[in-house]
């Protein structure tokens, strides 16, 4: 019998792991400059001033001579970017992550800890009615406001928006409190504690990941809507971010050539910003958040 | 005073009975445990006794009041949950607070409290700490603090030693009882562990299948079973159990079973089941007047206690003996005394008394 | 034996109201705010509304099926090609999607340096919000100044039609796009439930000689299987009805190469008022919606998260 080389098959496999870990190391390194690209585009495009004809690569090298801070102080220097896209934007974010989420909260907990006849066809009736697509409530919500006299107004925005995320985070929350213990509430009871005691006390505090996952998508989605404001707003003084970035962007009508493409890119990044804030307030929360909503079920 | 008075309390889930007309008092001071099997209904009752789960039909009294519609936080008990369900988000200080600061208790008695319960189950130095940071029996210890630190009027204790091993769980049973000696608060335990009923217990109730089958002392548990159930279920090894049937003859009134006859009085003819334990049982190397012929099947060493398992012509039989010189297929004879002998009705269960003699 | 039924009931209820409180938004919500507009919009594809070739007849006038006859004849084709667009656009992507989330979670599943570096920097497209980035990778996309045909030209390749070319220059151009936008999720959940499989389950398999093949469809793929089921199907159904990629980069053209319901029904609604068609295609698409969702939902045991 012959016995394999010691040397020889330890060679092999180190060989094979070096092999594997250059394979590993350049995947990922593809698939990061994919990722990053884009990001990287905006922002330098946001610090050139520059058109959409003119960016070629070379123009793409960073260059300490070219970088400006006109795109940005073209943005900033107009008040409404202030008075009226991001003022707007805010309000209507930031009252939607607010109100939706707290409603989130309640529907969540209801739905995971109270038992009450039907409850599991009603979950699935909920699935159902989820599968309507949402973009298409937009039709009957503009007859339904019209006929309140909420179209263009705070209030007819506000709804909705709040209500698009209360099934959604719902049952994110719903998935999240079936993971905890309902010994804890019950000891929190006997500990003195009503009901809404051990609710705020205990469960809210341990729910906090999901909650920051939950108030980054409540608050992205109104913040970046197109859809409804598109539909909903008609005067100047609702105009949001959203649609100011839009009509910039507009390539269409002009072929594009002419687009100030680096006041796009620097409004794009102004945009972001709020965003940005939210995520590293919630930075901690947000990634476990978001495993454990996906990988649960 | 603070008794908790039971009154045919019968508690459904949709078509099953988990707790079926159970009637019990637990005395002022009393340690009482609720034994059984998981799934008898035994945690049912001690929740039931908190709050957190609402009879169907009966009454509950804590002291003399009626608590049927009071909210568990209300009723001035205290709980140890199986978990231990302490709060992860909380420091072990902020855990055992809780119910003090719930109750609004003023800050300066609250760190008073916290602190003297702590040095009492010695934790007061992990009060800093998350409960996430603690081994098992320090979370076990803080369950505890966080249930003492309140002085409730009941204590309620559901399987608290469970997730500890063996070792902790001896050491912890022993504290528990001293705590109970000092304290001598009433106290309401559930176990499926029947050492630690024993040891523990001022009185045990034994449940099955949501029926309370005894409510007595250990050592009336154990000496004098009322159901053929709590005979098997508490002691190691089982009560040995041999069918059998008592019949008039001309010679007078006998038991017998396939291989046992037995004078026997005061029950009417009929089925019956004979319990005796391993340790009464005699086992001896050559065969006397009346003794059971039977295999040595096997010999189990636990270091102080050797148990025998023998067959015979209808079954297997367990003693107890003190020499461990058998061997697999020996014969051996066994006897035992009459005197020792429980009689139970082969359909209800329930102990007869029947008195046998040679 | 005292009976005291009606007590603890009337007992529950006073514990328990809270539990209706608390239901109540959701119910309030759900009642008129999907209910409601979900049978609106029902009723308004049964009714005539809008600049339809209709003479004669009155906004707002019941008109039983007529729409369905419209867009079941004489718009045949249109209403096909919305069909297999969208079933085109949800299966495609999702089938992208998992292939590289998968691929990039085994990769940062091995003891590799940096890989909490990689991690954090692939998740950058997801954290960007999508309105943004797709309106930028519309101008990237742009055939004559875009960034993308300068970059192929580096490699002699032609620059590509990405908005007005062909099936496979147009899709090709979208799918990408997709790619980018939702893959740092896939790669995240599914890297998730890779990290939740016990060590010893493959430390037995590599003592028992198992390939490496092997372990990965005998360990790997059963153990993480329900997560990607999930996560697929999830994700079919909201690709499906994706509306932002498509409105803003090819705004279903060119033609109708790559209409899709969703932005086909804005496009009716919002530009040029076919009110009562956009609800009809609605409706045909919460139809195909829910016979694609109840079933996968209900025989596969992939909603169980949903139960407990």
């Amino acid at each position: 019998m012959k016995l394999p080389s010691f040397f020889g098959s330890r060679r092999k496999r180190l060989k094979s792991r070096i092999v594997s870990r250059i394979l590993s190391h350049f995947a990922l390194i593809v698939a990061t400059l994919f990722a990053l690209f884009p990001i990287y585009f905006i922002f330098w495009t946001s610090i050139l001033k520059i058109q959409l004809a003119a960016i070629s690569l070379s123009s793409l090298i960073p260059n300490l001579a070219l970088i400006t801070l006109y795109n940005y102080n073209y943005v900033l220097s107009d008040p409404t970017f202030f008075t009226i896209y991001l003022k707007n934007s805010l309000i209507f974010g930031l009252s939607a992550a607010g109100v939706g989420l707290v409603l989130a909260l309640f529907t969540g907990y209801a739905l995971s800890r109270f038992t009450f006849p039907g409850r599991k066809p009603f979950i699935y009736f909920i699935i159902a009615l989820m599968q309507f697509p949402g973009t298409m409530l937009v039709i009957p919500y503009f007859f339904m406001f019209k006929e309140l006299n909420l179209i263009n107004t705070y209030l007819g925005l506000i709804i909705p928006y709040s209500a698009g995320s209360i099934v959604f985070t719902g049952i994110l929350v719903k998935n999240y409190i079936d993971s905890i213990p309902e010994d804890l509430e019950e000891a929190a009871l006997v500990d003195g504690e009503t009901k809404t005691g051990a609710f705020t006390k205990v469960i809210i505090p341990l729910i906090k990941p999901i909650l920051g996952l939950g108030v980054l998508l409540a608050f992205i989605g109104p913040y970046t809507d197109f859809i409804l404001a598109r539909a909903f707003i008609t005067g100047n003084s609702l105009q949001t971010l959203a649609l100011r970035l839009y009509s910039v962007s507009s390539i269409s009508s002009s072929g594009g050539a002419a687009i100030d493409y680096g006041v796009f890119s620097a409004f794009s990044f102004l945009m972001g910003i709020p965003i940005l804030i939210i995520y590293l307030i919630f930075q901690k929360y947000i990634i476990s958040g978001l495993t454990l909503g996906g990988v649960k079920g | 005073m603070a008794t908790v008075r039971l009154e045919h309390i019968t508690k459904k889930f949709g078509e099953t009975t988990a707790v079926d007309d159970i009637s019990l008092t637990v005395n002022d001071g009393e340690f009482v445990v609720l034994l059984g099997p998981s799934g008898c209904g035994k945690t049912t009752t001690l929740r039931i006794v908190s709050g957190l789960e609402v009879q169907s039909e009966g009454h509950v009294y804590i002291g003399d009041r009626v608590v049927d519609n009071v909210e568990p936080k209300d009723r001035n008990v205290a709980m140890v949950f199986q978990s231990y369900a302490l709060y992860p988000h909380l420091k072990i200080y902020d855990n055992i607070a809780f119910g003090l600061k719930a109750r609004h208790v003023p800050r300066a008695e609250i760190i008073k409290k916290v602190n003297e319960t702590a040095k009492m189950l010695q934790i007061h130095q992990l009060l800093d700490r998350k409960p996430a940071a603690l081994s098992g029996g320090q979370r076990q210890r803080v369950a505890l603090a966080r249930a003492l630190v309140r002085d409730p009027e009941v204590f309620l204790l559901d399987e608290p030693l469970s997730n500890l091993d063996a070792k902790l769980r001896a050491a912890t049973r022993i504290e528990i009882k001293n705590l109970h000696l000092r304290l001598r608060k009433t106290m309401v335990y559930v176990t499926h562990d029947q050492v630690e009923a024993m040891t523990l217990a001022d009185k045990i109730a034994v449940i099955n299948q949501g029926k309370l089958l005894q409510f007595a002392s250990p050592m009336e548990v154990f000496m004098k079973p009322a159901h053929r159930f709590v005979g098997d279920f508490v002691g190691y090894p089982s009560m040995n159990m041999l069918g059998g049937e008592l019949e008039e003859t001309a010679a007078g009134t006998f038991f017998f079973t396939p291989a046992i006859r037995m004078k026997a009085s005061g029950a009417q003819a009929g089925k019956y089941i004979l319990g005796i334990r391993p340790e009464d049982i005699v086992v001896s190397k050559s065969s006397s007047k009346g003794s059971l012929e039977c295999t040595v099947r096997g010999l189990e060493r636990t270091g102080s206690d050797n148990y025998l398992f023998l067959d015979y012509s209808e079954g297997g039989i367990v003693a107890s003996v003190t020499g461990p010189d058998y061997s697999a297929g020996e014969k051996v004879y066994v006897t035992f005394d009459p005197a020792n002998a429980h009689f139970f009705d082969a359909v209800t269960g329930a102990a007869v008394p029947l008195s046998a003699s040679i | 034996m005292a009976h005291i039924e009606e007590k603890p009931f009337l007992f529950r209820l006073k514990r328990e109201w809270p539990a209706y409180l608390y239901l109540l938004p959701m119910l309030v919500v759900l009642l008129l705010l999907t209910i409601y507009p979900i049978s609106l919009t029902f009723y308004y594809s049964l009714t005539f509304n809008g600049p339809l070739p209709a003479p004669g007849i009155p906004p707002n006038t019941y008109v039983g099926l007529r729409n369905y006859n419209i867009i079941g004849t004489s718009d045949l084709p249109l209403t096909e090609t919305l069909i297999m667009n969208s079933f085109f656009w949800a299966t495609a992507s999702i089938v992208i999607f998992i292939a590289v989330g998968l691929g990039l979670a085994a990769i940062l599943n091995q003891p590799l340096r940096g890989k909490t570096v990689y991690r954090t920097l692939l998740l950058f497209p997801w954290a960007m919000p999508a309105f943004i980035t797709i309106l930028t990778w519309s101008n990237m996309l742009n055939f004559n100044f875009g960034i993308i045909n300068a970059i192929l030209g580096l490699f002699s390749i032609p620059p590509v039609q990405w908005t007005t070319g062909g099936f496979w220059a147009v899709w090709g151009g979208l799918l990408l796009m997709n790619t980018w936008l939702s893959f740092p999720y896939y790669m995240v959940v599914f890297l998730a439930a890779m990290q939740s499989i016990p060590k010893d389950l493959y430390e037995s398999a590599e003592i028992d000689g198992a390939s490496i093949l092997y372990r990965f469809t005998h360990i790997t793929v059963p153990y993480i299987g329900s997560t990607v089921g999930f996560v697929a199907l999830m994700g079919w159904l909201f690709t499906f009805n994706n509306f932002y990629p498509i409105y803003l980069v090819t705004a279903g053209g060119p033609g109708n190469l790559t209409s899709i319901f969703v932005v086909r029904v804005f496009q009716e609604a919002f530009e040029r008022s076919h009110y009562s068609l956009a609800a009809t295609y609605t409706v045909i698409d919460f139809i195909i919606m829910l016979f694609v969702a109840i079933p996968a939902i209900k025989y596969t045991r992939l909603s169980e998260g949903w139960f407990k």
